[in-house]
């Protein structure tokens, strides 16, 4: 692989075979072909490495689902509480090695019990794959360079000078000694490496509060296997949240096909769910998006955004009708529209026409009401006023005819003007105008919601909007 | 071919099915609007209150459907007394508007589709849910498939589905209004002029007063068309008043095809023959 440096193009990255002929990344590419003749040099394309590794980071959520990046080149993966699932650490890492063969991929893997010890492991042991066994740290890494526990270039230039070329000689020495020699940097590598010292990572997806997985042993890929096993998944998940009377407003299942991709679907509810059956017909609706081709090897779902379970209310307002009823219409819904599809509308104390109102969750508390009862308003407000040709022939009148949207419409009756001045105390507002607002019926009997904008001005034509219909 | 024997063949076949024996229906839910001359004729219709009932536009309101939106909004007050999904494609219904109708916005749930298809989709939903007590969509194109759909759905749950079309230009509305849909009623409404005012021009435009439509049942199962001039006083929120049009029975039996031609002309004729007032 190919990258270009300056006006020299140099190889960035060598297959094994390419390195044991001495083909490092540094080297040009001119004496590598000089070197090597059968030498095979591709454009490096970072890019697409790093949508591939992210692509890696989410199929490798079949392992854990606390998975994070690391760099160009790594992922980490927190598998505390995942590995007995395998059985063992090392038939995870085993299972790991046969998918990495079959996507053709080169790479290498370290268990251990800190991120600084698996860090160095992964990139500097002499295996490919790699089990540290629990609190053994000190001696796995005794042997690895300084490198391995992630310290900055020239620092370990410099240990390199001093003749400290592996970990145990750093061990060695007196703790005091080191920090004033080498600063703080190392001794936070060193203990983060060896226990010493916590150390977290930040996962790509929230980690869920739960989740069941389920591996099959033949991918699975008509749509009734699915459906089976998103009914199995699903009675898992609730049966195990029952007793603690809590439940997710957020589903996420995560499909891992054969060849590596990662499919999801995430089903949000209005209310804490553990209704198996309302649950599979909100994902029912998207497992069409899924493309099984070959099949899917295991399936995970995640329960998110953990609820205390509400017992049924009864909403007296609404005529004796359970409110509660209501939350699987709701749900349904909102899955195929969109988060914001569904509301209801509570009333503002404002008198501009849009702040009037509010949008509130389908299944808020009961809306507050108010509104300027003695003026009327229209049934349809236009989402933005729309500029009319009007004509007024004196100031303050009602126009006596007007053109909206290439019709001509001409004012029979009239009645205004209602005055609705800017709200100048918000932010927004300081160079809003004045509103003359007339409500006008048309020689087809239409009525319609007019206003000018601004003060009548002598020298300029004033500005007429549309903004809404009466019936 | 003889059309009258193939005629008298249809109605006894019609009389055969069950579902649409006037006998056979459910007493009770019967569609009503809140005015008394409205709701004499409804209820000697029996229209069934679960079924789907078309409200449309005429006279340049096709587009935005203000005048359904306000008969609606008035025949909602007597026909739900529970939650009410109100399905729309153009963000501009306007709640404090439908409040001033007596329409109570606590029990309102709006919803926002995208395509006609959408709005069927979800009006079926909330019918098959069966935690509401009437829907309302907003739609243009609707296809007799999806609007059968619509009224099994409604006959099933009990509650009224009400189409309001809205179709985004005259073509399209002149186009698709007289198209055959599966509705146990179907509406026309249009704004009327007020009759109170004088034909006079003065020097400024005179007061609007309270609002009124001219209200055609244009095609109902078990009864001939029927047109009123409805009324609604602002000042006096709970009031409605309707008052029958004679001239309309004239017009009530023309054929689709003629009345979609003719419609323009016929209302014009019929609001010139009419002085309310």
């Amino acid at each position: 692989m190919a990258v270009q440096v300056g006006n020299r193009l140099e190889i960035g990255a060598a297959n094994p075979a390419a390195r044991a002929l001495g083909l490092k990344p540094g080297v040009a590419v001119a004496d590598a072909r000089a070197w090597v003749p059968q030498v095979i040099v591709l454009p490096l394309d970072p890019e697409a490495d790093a949508a591939d590794l992210e692509r890696l980071a989410d199929w490798a959520t079949r392992f854990s689902p606390l998975v994070a990046i690391d760099g160009t080149d790594g992922l980490m993966l927190d598998i505390a509480g995942c590995a007995h699932l395998w059985g063992s650490e090392a038939r995870m890492l085993a299972d790991l090695d046969r998918h990495m063969r079959r996507f053709g991929l080169h790479y290498r893997a370290a268990i251990a019990d800190t991120i600084g010890a698996a860090w160095g492991g992964a990139h500097y042991s002499t295996g490919t794959r790699q089990v540290m066994p629990s609190g053994q740290q000190k001696a796995a890494l005794a042997d690895l360079p300084p490198a391995a526990l992630r310290l900055p270039e020239e620092l370990c230039a410099q240990l390199q000078r001093l003749g400290l070329k592996r970990v145990a000689d750093l061990c060695a020495l007196p703790r005091a000694a080191l920090a004033r020699r080498f600063g703080a940097v190392l001794m936070n590598r060193l203990d983060q490496a060896l226990g010493g010292q916590d150390e977290t990572m930040s996962p790509l997806l929230p980690p869920p509060q739960c989740y069941v997985r389920m591996d099959f042993a033949e991918p699975v890929a008509q749509r009734a296997g699915i459906d089976r096993a998103l009914h199995l998944l699903l009675k898992r998940l609730t049966e195990a949240l029952r007793p603690h009377d809590s439940g997710p407003r957020k589903l996420d299942l995560s499909c891992y096909r054969v060849d590596g991709e990662t499919q999801r679907l995430t089903i949000g509810t209005a209310r804490a769910s553990l209704d198996a059956a309302h649950l599979f017909r909100l994902f029912e609706e998207k497992l069409d998006q899924l493309r099984p081709e070959d099949g899917f090897e295991a399936m995970r779902l995640s329960g998110l955004e953990m609820e205390r379970l509400t017992t049924q209310q009864h909403d007296l307002e609404a005529g004796g009708a359970i409110r509660h009823d209501l939350a699987p219409l709701i749900d349904r819904l909102t899955n195929r529209l969109g988060e914001a599809a569904v509301h209801r509308v509570e009333t503002r104390e404002s008198h501009i026409p849009e702040r009037a109102v509010r949008r509130l969750p389908p299944l808020a508390e009961s809306p507050r009401l108010h509104w300027p009862k003695a003026s009327q308003r229209p049934i349809r407000l236009l989402p933005h006023p729309e500029p009319i040709e009007a004509v007024a022939p004196i100031p303050d009148d009602p126009p006596v005819r007007f053109r909206w949207r290439h019709v001509l419409h001409k004012v029979r009756a009239a009645e205004g003007p209602e005055r609705i001045a800017p709200e100048w105390w918000l932010p927004g507002d300081q160079d809003a105008e004045i509103r003359d607002y007339y409500r006008v019926e048309d020689s087809e009997g239409r009525r319609f919601w007019l206003y000018r904008a601004g003060l009548y001005q002598t020298t300029a034509a004033p500005r007429w909007y549309m903004h809404g219909m009466f019936g | 071919m003889n059309a009258r024997i193939d005629l008298a063949q249809l109605k006894q076949r019609i009389a055969c099915i069950p579902a649409l024996r006037p006998e056979s229906r459910a007493p009770g839910a019967v569609l009503s609007t809140g005015t008394t001359a409205i709701d004499t004729c409804l209820r000697e219709a029996a229209v069934p209150l679960g079924a789907v009932h078309e409200v449309a536009g005429h006279a340049g309101d096709e587009e935005q459907g203000s005048a359904g939106a306000c008969f609606l909004a008035l025949s909602l007050r007597s026909n739900a007394s529970g939650w009410i999904a109100w399905i729309t494609q153009d963000a501009d219904l306007y709640a404090p508007g439908l409040a001033a109708f007596g329409l109570d916005l606590r029990r309102l749930i709006l919803v926002s589709a995208r395509r006609d298809a959408e709005v069927c989709w979800a009006l079926e939903e909330a019918l098959r849910s069966r935690s509401l007590s009437a829907v309302v969509g907003e739609v243009g194109v609707l296809t007799m498939n999806a609007s059968r759909r619509l009224q099994l759905a409604a006959e099933q749950a009990g509650i009224p589905c009400f189409l309001l079309r809205r179709w985004r230009t005259h073509d399209m509305a002149r186009q698709q209004r007289p198209q055959p849909i599966a509705a146990a009623t179907r509406w026309r409404i249009s704004p009327q002029l007020h009759s109170r005012m004088p034909d006079q021009k003065p020097a400024t435009p005179p007061e609007l007063g309270p609002a009124q439509w001219r209200l055609d049942l244009w095609r109902c199962r078990n009864a001939g068309a029927a047109s009123w001039i409805m009324e609604f006083d602002h000042a006096d929120g709970q009031r409605v008043t309707a008052v029958p049009v004679p001239v309309a029975a004239a017009l009530a039996d023309r054929s689709i095809s003629a009345a979609s031609a003719a419609e323009p002309e016929a209302e014009r004729a019929a609001a010139a023959l009419f002085r309310f007032g």
